[in-house]
């Protein structure tokens, strides 16, 4: 017995491709994130860690435990924060930035001339330190300044006008400490780590050695707020949006609260209105109410009515 | 049709039918072809076929040995090689190793090689995917067709050059679909042109059609499903990729002709397809990493 004990502590012990399939698919079916192989080596480490800890032999055994244990709920929740690594960014997945501006703010903007409702508005929910509203509130201001521009000088592309608009980021969070820090708008170099060095010397001041803090310009269309999504009264007090963004929040919730705060989202977008998830992420199997879009290197969900 | 684009189509077909100056496919994927799974066919027999080309054995080899394939024992030799991977995948492999030959030696090939053949690659997988989501049954391998759906362009690149990458360049601009401006400004397409390339190999019917139509699926072509297949296949790496293909973006699949006749040909209610797209991905990081591992090897 001590012999084997041994032995099993000396051998490295490493997931094969089929034990990452078999938990990928559970994770996948679980709570609609799928783990692409490249990121096999995260999930490695930590899920060898939570065998030992937990005394299991095998991958299988530790997916068992997942699907059937009491404690499950627990080991799942563990195993999320061990291996949602805090990804958030400046550019966070650039491609999703790249379609809002060259194909959805424009779809949203012509809608909004002909109604004669020049407003935009959107949701960063689930804020967390601030990089995705800073983010949005960068490429908006971008898109608006361009075309103005644009106008101006008598180009003046499909007739719409630009001039007049207003847009407005909301930014909530359910941590008042995590708003604090998105408030204060200093950043360093790994939240720049995705974001071009052209953008970076742009709209930030280098306040320090290393650190960043984003331009005022940048601020003023941005404000935050804490909120609980499952809250019904925080949601009550919400407008409508044309945007929304919720990226890699979902996956922390249960089936039930996911579809709650789909729901929710739903009713707060604006009629073809779009929701942007993380680019791992689906709604496969949790609602049917979403039309998926397909763009380049981004799924969007829309409210098409 | 304009004058000029008339002559252009003269030409080009002029060019196309006589067989001097079609690429050749290596002969052992066309003996391959005919192989199917349920024939008894001795391990031994094939090893000893694929061995008559010892370049090719190095390169099956190593890239069984890779991360493409991930394989739990080391490959030693090639009937080991078509134990662990299995026929259909031997053959998935010789193909995929032999479109790579397709590519002229001598003239400059003005489109990225190295996309062409990860897009060709992935193509081809992306169509075992969907085969297998609307549990459907070639003849063919899915894989096959989604692989070569797309040589009509090694041809008008190296024959057409100039023509060929005028008609990309404002497909691009223009925010059009290739296919269209070929016919506008070519006469013809590459589709039509890889249909007739695969003829000229003896390849089965559905497997020239798969590549002759994969832009125009005609519900009346009896081997519409696997156009159909090859047709989104196509259209869906293309959005996985890192290149901007303006005509699908903004796509919704189940507005595709291709999709909507594959859902009518089976019992599937619920696709779950942003699972595919994520498997697409996969593929490409797989072979991303063998291309670029094997890119001396091959070129």
């Amino acid at each position: 017995m001590y012999i084997e004990i041994e032995k099993t502590k000396n051998e490295k012990r490493i997931i094969t491709d089929e034990e990452f399939c078999f938990l990928r698919d559970f994770i996948y079916d679980k709570c609609g994130i799928y783990f692409r192989i490249e990121k096999k080596y995260l999930i490695e480490d930590k899920v060898i860690e939570r065998m030992a800890h937990l005394n299991l032999r095998s991958v299988s055994d530790y997916i068992y435990y997942l699907k059937y244990n009491e404690k499950k709920d627990q080991e799942i929740t563990v195993l999320y924060d061990y291996i949602t690594i805090n990804e958030t960014s400046f550019f966070r997945n650039e491609p999703q930035f790249t379609v809002l501006k060259e194909e959805i703010l424009d779809e949203i903007i012509s809608r909004g001339n002909n109604l004669g409702l020049k407003y935009l508005k959107v949701w960063s929910a689930g804020c967390s330190s601030g990089e995705e509203p800073y983010t949005l509130s960068i490429v908006l201001n971008d898109y608006f300044e361009s075309l103005k521009s644009t106008e101006n000088k008598g180009n003046n592309k499909n007739n719409q006008s630009y001039n007049n608009w207003y847009f407005d980021i909301l930014a909530t969070d359910i941590s008042q400490s995590v708003l604090n820090k998105a408030i204060k708008g200093v950043y360093g170099e790994y939240s720049l780590r995705t974001t071009d060095p052209k953008i970076i010397s742009r709209c930030f001041n280098k306040i320090s050695e290393k650190e960043y803090e984003i331009k005022n310009q940048y601020r003023q269309n941005v404000k935050f707020k804490k909120l609980n999504l499952l809250d019904n009264n925080d949601l009550s007090l919400l407008p409508s949006f044309d945007i929304i963004f919720c990226r890699n929040v979902l996956i922390y919730f249960d089936l039930n609260a996911k579809k709650k705060v789909l729901d929710s989202f739903y009713n707060l977008l604006k009629p073809n209105g779009y929701l942007f998830l993380g680019h791992s992420e689906s709604l496969h199997g949790i609602t049917s109410a979403f039309k998926l879009v397909l763009f380049q290197k981004a799924l969007v969900y829309k409210k098409e009515v | 049709m304009e004058e000029k684009v008339q002559l252009l189509k003269q030409n080009i077909f002029t060019k196309l039918y006589n067989l001097k100056n079609l690429p050749v496919m290596p002969g052992l994927a066309i003996e391959l072809m005919s192989y199917t799974i349920d024939e008894e066919t001795s391990i031994k027999e094939l090893a000893n076929l694929i061995s008559k080309d010892p370049s090719l054995t190095a390169q099956i080899l190593k890239v069984s040995n890779s991360a493409f394939y991930a394989l739990k024992r080391k490959v030693g030799s090639l009937e080991q090689a078509i134990i662990l991977l299995g026929l259909r995948e031997i053959k998935n492999l010789i193909f995929t190793l032999s479109i790579i030959k397709l590519f002229p030696k001598k003239t400059k090939f003005s489109f990225d090689k190295i996309a062409f053949l990860k897009h060709s690659v992935v193509t081809g997988r992306t169509a075992e995917i969907l085969t297998k989501v609307f549990k459907l049954n070639f003849q063919t391998s899915p894989f096959i067709a989604g692989l070569l759906h797309d040589i009509g362009k090694i041809f008008l690149d190296q024959y057409f050059h100039y023509e060929f990458n005028l008609a990309v360049e404002r497909a691009k601009q223009d925010n059009k679909n290739l296919f269209e401006v070929e016919a506008e400004e070519l006469g013809t397409d590459h589709a039509y042109i890889g249909g007739y390339i695969a003829k000229s190999w003896n390849f089965p019917e559905e497997l020239i059609d798969a590549i002759n139509f994969h832009h125009c699926p005609d519900e009346k072509n009896k081997n519409i499903l696997l156009i159909c297949v090859v047709s989104i296949a196509d259209i869906l790496t293309n959005l996985r990729e890192e290149w901007l293909t303006f005509p699908h973006s903004g796509l919704n699949i189940f507005d595709l002709k291709a999709w909507k006749i594959l859902v009518e040909n089976c019992l599937i209610k619920d696709f779950d397809i942003e699972r595919i797209l994520f498997e697409i991905d996969d593929e490409l990081e797989k072979s991303d990493e063998v291309v670029n591992n094997f890119k001396n090897d091959f070129f």
